[in-house]
């Protein structure tokens, strides 16, 4: 279903984002956004505060500070507000005892916009019967149907916490498979959180980065990919390289220095003892890890993409 | 909203429902039963005097007991209500995580609330009410026999009259507010227990405060001042001066002139003899009503704090 | 509905991007005569549903496709080839590849391993093109 209708090109904006929780900051000053029809990821390490900035953004959580709009209009308890975006939790918990369609039946009476035909439709191509007890469904099958019950929500903005943790590697491609193609058919927008980055490769072409609280990275994943370099070469040349590109991560042995740089134009020139090849999307997102203090603040330009 | 609240709540509602329906149905016949017995002897000139009447008393006490022995407990069902409706309606949903699978469709939490509240709620009173009205009528079979009063007996006061409903509305919101709270089913469950229990011996020594009580004096020996199916709230004894002193010190000043006096009537006759009147202080069953909205309106006002409790807890609660 | 006439897969460890994958995909059966002019390539949605890989990538490939004028997009019909990649006539090609395969023998005889094949035809193309271009 492709719709004519002309939306604002920002499908999440957040800014001065904080939650905190008693006397610690789960989330700190985060702003980020994700252009409308990206499929972006949402990676950092364990306790980086995905989860708390998931449940902002889906309206379960208010935050402390800050804001979030999703297309323009901010998020919360409001039936407006909550029928544009859906979730799917960690774990993706579902009513065990319900059977699928008690499921559908329940998404039907509680969306305005519930797509019933779709939802069965997905279901019946899945092989998933409508009569089957959730509880009884393998995994897999638990999370195709959580994820039929947001899709067919009709949302703008499809938000997954750890999507493909504890599914077996079959599962984890058909989830995906049926998610992209949902991507291809709707210009869904999606965030999805992991901590898996090689599960995101393929799928994902808007990274955040998320450490500590505080958003390190937001932006294209191709346009971070290219600005960056893995940089190997003679350690006694390690002063003039840092003069030209910005170092993010370095590692080093008595004669070799290797690190991920941030260049500025597409190719450097650089002393020629210096082997430059390209990094891929988790050796950028380790890099950045490792060092929860370089920060790269989002180009304004990269909005538009 | 209508269609999700009963899906998942339908189990423990329609077994409550079953139980009510089956003791309604003992509660009925039995009723009838001991109806039509009583008018076949009313002719009889029973209860009264008459020669067969011992009987007829003995056969009365016996059918009343048998269902006594039912209902006595029904003061404490509520609790099951609370534990089993009230505690995993919030408990269940935080513990497997399904609350954010709840509260992210298109209702906002507010309203989700609001509505499994109130139906559920609705329901609780009104089947407490369908309680009441069965052991009220089924009581009332025995008007006349001296059997069947309901105020005097702390715990069918609880399942009589228009109380039940503000009990069973307690326990409810009680285990709401645990659940809500404690986000855990089982101690949530344990908690709203054990809070009931201590809530239903509060309330039962709390009762004869809800009104003045009345005074009676003594005027003979052999008859109790304490009117049928009175509640009781304290007794003591006047002696000659007119002042108002306890059974103790009675026992006391009264040791060496009804030494040898052994039984109680006698003993009684005694002290009566020796210028001492017993003097009770007591609410009349007259008080019926007034004692049952009395009770209804603490247990319902103290059900919304509950549930704002649980409401509030639920809205800002971490996730 | 259209017969999908070409089916995509991805060498993920190769390092070489997904949309570069597709592209050398779609020419390398345009040189084979998989592809011939008037195919139509599958849609985004068809591609995605079995490869499980971010659509805005397929268009991508298209879309430098379409720059170098293989194929031409149109709207609501989908993707379809404009034109066939290669030179040479097909007989040429086939005479080409049996003198191949014979030699290819020889190498294989004279002990030559995989490997060797690929690296010595690899630096005979590359200094012959060079030649011709120079």
């Amino acid at each position: 279903m492709k719709t004519g209708t002309s939306r604002p090109s920002t499908a999440l904006e957040t800014a001065g984002l904080g939650h905190r929780y008693r006397q610690t900051w789960a989330l700190r000053d985060c702003a980020l956004h994700i252009p409308a029809g990206r499929v972006a990821a949402l990676v950092g390490p364990n306790g980086a505060g995905k989860s708390t900035l998931l449940h902002i953004v889906v309206g379960l959580l208010t935050p402390t500070t800050g804001n979030v709009d999703v297309l323009g209009e901010p998020v919360g308890q409001q039936a407006a507000a909550l029928s544009r975006v859906a979730f799917m939790a960690q774990d993706k918990p579902l009513y065990e005892g319900f059977t699928v369609a008690d499921i559908l039946r329940f998404g039907r009476h509680l969306n305005p916009q519930w797509d019933n035909g779709l939802a069965e439709n997905r279901l019946n191509a899945l092989g998933i019967a409508l009569k089957s007890k959730v509880g009884k469904l393998s995994g897999g099958q638990q999370a195709q149907v959580a994820l039929t019950a947001a899709i067919a929500k009709r949302p703008h903005l499809i938000v997954l916490d750890e999507p493909l943790a504890n599914l077996d590697p079959l599962a984890r491609n058909e989830v995906m498979r049926s998610l992209m193609t949902e991507v291809a058919e709707t210009e869904i927008t999606v965030l999805l959180s992991s901590h898996v980055v090689s599960d995101l490769e393929d799928t994902c072409d808007w990274l955040i980065l998320l450490n500590g609280g505080r958003v390190q990275l937001c932006g294209d994943i191709e346009e971070l990919l290219s600005s960056h370099r893995m940089i190997s070469g003679p350690v006694e040349l390690a002063d003039r390289l840092l003069e030209e590109v910005q170092v993010i991560d370095q590692s080093r042995t008595a004669r070799q220095l290797t690190c991920v740089a941030r260049i500025q134009t597409s190719e450097p020139v650089l002393h020629p003892d210096w082997s430059i090849s390209a990094v891929n999307l988790e050796q950028l997102v380790l890099a950045y890890l490792r060092r929860p203090n370089v920060g790269v603040l989002p180009h304004p330009n990269l909005a538009s993409a | 909203m209508l269609w999700v609240t009963w899906r998942q709540h339908r189990t423990p509602v329609l077994l409550t429902a079953g139980l009510l329906l089956v003791l309604g149905t003992i509660l009925l016949v039995h009723g009838l039963l001991t109806a039509d017995f009583i008018r076949d002897r009313a002719s009889a000139g029973c209860p009264g005097t008459g020669p067969d009447c011992l009987a007829f008393e003995q056969e009365v006490r016996l059918r009343y007991q048998q269902i006594y022995q039912l209902i006595g407990w029904l003061p404490v069902a509520p609790a099951l209500i609370g534990a089993f409706w009230g505690a995993p309606l919030l408990a269940k949903e935080f513990e497997h995580g399904t609350h954010k699978f709840a509260w992210t469709q298109s209702v906002p939490r507010r309203r989700w609330l609001t509505v499994k509240f109130g139906l559920l709620g609705l329901t609780t009173v009104l089947s407490g009410l369908a309680l009441g009205g069965m052991t009220t009528a089924w009581l009332s079979t025995f008007r006349g026999t001296g059997l069947g009063d309901a105020f005097g007996d702390k715990g069918l006061f609880a399942v009589a009259g228009v109380v039940p409903g503000a009990w069973w509305l307690f326990s409810f919101a009680l285990g709401v507010a645990a659940g809500a709270t404690i986000r855990r089913t089982l101690p949530a469950m344990a908690v709203t227990l054990a809070v009931f229990a201590v809530s239903l011996f509060g309330v039962f020594a709390a009762r004869p405060f809800y009104a003045a009580p009345q005074r009676a004096v003594q005027v003979s020996a052999e008859v109790s001042p304490l009117p049928a199916d009175a509640i009781l709230m304290k007794d003591v004894w006047l002696t000659t001066s007119g002042q108002e002193v306890s059974r103790a010190t009675m026992v006391n000043a009264i040791a060496d002139a009804c030494r040898a006096v052994s039984a109680s009537v006698k003993y009684y006759q005694c002290a009566f003899e020796e210028g001492y009147t017993q003097v009770v202080y007591f609410h009349p069953s007259t008080k019926f009503w007034q004692f049952q909205w009395t009770e209804t309106g603490i247990l319902v006002l103290i059900s919304l704090v509950l549930g704002v409790l649980a409401f509030v807890s639920a809205l800002r609660r971490r996730i | 509905m259209m017969v999908v006439v070409i089916d995509f897969h991805l060498a993920r460890a190769s390092g070489v991007p997904t949309y570069q994958q597709i592209v050398n995909q779609v020419k390398h059966s345009l040189r084979l005569g998989v592809l011939k002019p008037g195919d139509r390539l599958p849609t985004a949605k068809e591609v995605v549903s079995r490869l499980a890989i971010n659509p805005n990538t397929v268009l991508k490939a298209y879309r430098e496709l379409e720059r170098d004028g293989l194929v031409e997009a149109r709207p609501g019909l989908g993707t379809f080839v404009r034109r066939s990649l290669g030179s040479g006539s097909v007989t040429d090609k086939a005479n080409l590849s049996r003198d191949l395969t014979e030699w290819v023998h020889a190498a294989r005889k004279a002990g030559l391993d995989w490997e060797d094949v690929e690296a010595l035809i690899t630096s005979v193309v590359t200094n012959s093109m060079r030649k011709e271009v120079g």
